[in-house]
């Protein structure tokens, strides 16, 4: 079992690490920092609906962690960590209290915790209030790139889960929302 | 417990927060007749309007980050910058009731600031190069 898990967490991380570095050779829409599409947190909704919260978490922190690394961002991973962390304890919350063809809703408001952290921790590290100034912008694309992540994961997530999930991991129903 | 509510409600709810906040965000804000440039929380440089007509270049420091603020007809911009993502230059010139330049890498924040707040502090830290 702890093999499986192993197994599990490392997989989820190389895709989601592996959609996270691409995603951030794109050149970025706007000027604006902190707005990107987020893609790999497709994969950390998916592995919070499948293999459960722990290991999602774990996916998560690995992905932030090595992609700073990876993409040469390192100075970005508090903000990336701060928004990580608002941004699950949103999703853990409204994943039980929403049933699973919500799921967009709960990524919509998982995102826009995101960038609320993330813009706590710049107005921490820079000491510098003035960087609330890009709360309600952040805000906004927080949730529209959180319904498109999310409805991105949904589908994965009918898709796959039949098919895959069963033998994935049969915690998978423990972890599930009751 | 679950709480099952039609799909179109959260679609409101969500377009009800974006529009609320586009509207904050479109909003003419209140700024000062001066520049101010901070690094970590610190002013660094203040200009009067005056002194944005002279032209000058600043090269600011941070933990091995640079950059290159220019100065020139009452504008102030980022002209060159090493941090990854060039936010701050791609912001283009600060402009009043536009949004501060920031780049976040280099902890740099470029914004409009009261008269009061000027004079004394001047280039006196040692982020110049």
């Amino acid at each position: 079992m702890r093999t499986r898990k192993i197994a599990e967490t490392a997989l989820l991380t190389a895709v989601a690490l592996i959609i996270y570095v691409v995603e951030a050779q794109l050149p970025s829409l706007t000027n604006i920092p902190g707005i990107k599409l987020g893609l790999s947190n497709v994969v950390t909704l998916f592995a919070m609906y499948t293999v459960g919260v722990g290991q999602a978490l774990l996916v998560m922190v690995a992905r932030v962690t090595l992609g700073s690394l990876a993409t040469g961002q390192v100075m970005g991973m508090i903000f990336s960590l701060a928004g990580g962390a608002l941004s699950f304890f949103v999703c853990i919350l409204l994943k039980r209290l929403l049933p699973v063809r919500l799921m967009w809703v709960v990524s919509a408001f998982g995102a826009i915790g995101h960038n609320i952290g993330q813009i706590a921790a710049a107005v921490v590290v820079t000491g510098t209030r003035e960087v609330i100034y890009y709360l309600p912008i952040l805000v906004v694309s927080g949730a529209l790139t959180g319904v498109f992540t999310g409805a991105a994961a949904q589908l994965v997530l009918r898709r796959v889960k039949p098919a895959v999930v069963k033998k994935l991991s049969n915690k998978s129903e423990e972890n599930g929302p009751k | 417990m679950k709480i099952y509510l039609k799909s179109w409600f959260w679609a409101a709810l969500l377009s009800f927060i974006c529009v609320v906040c586009l509207i904050i965000w479109f909003l003419p804000k209140e700024a000062g007749d001066n520049v101010g440039i901070y690094q970590n929380g610190e002013l660094l440089y203040s200009f009067t309007r005056e002194e944005l007509e002279e032209e000058r270049s600043i090269r600011i420091e941070y933990n091995g980050g640079i950059n290159v603020v220019e100065i020139s007809n009452g504008t102030i911009r980022v002209a060159e910058a090493n941090c990854p993502d060039g936010d701050c230059v791609s912001h283009g010139p600060l402009t009043r009731g536009g949004a501060p330049i920031v780049c976040l890498p280099n902890r740099l924040v470029i914004r409009f600031i009261d008269a009061g707040t000027d004079g004394q502090v001047d280039a006196v830290s040692g982020g110049a190069g």
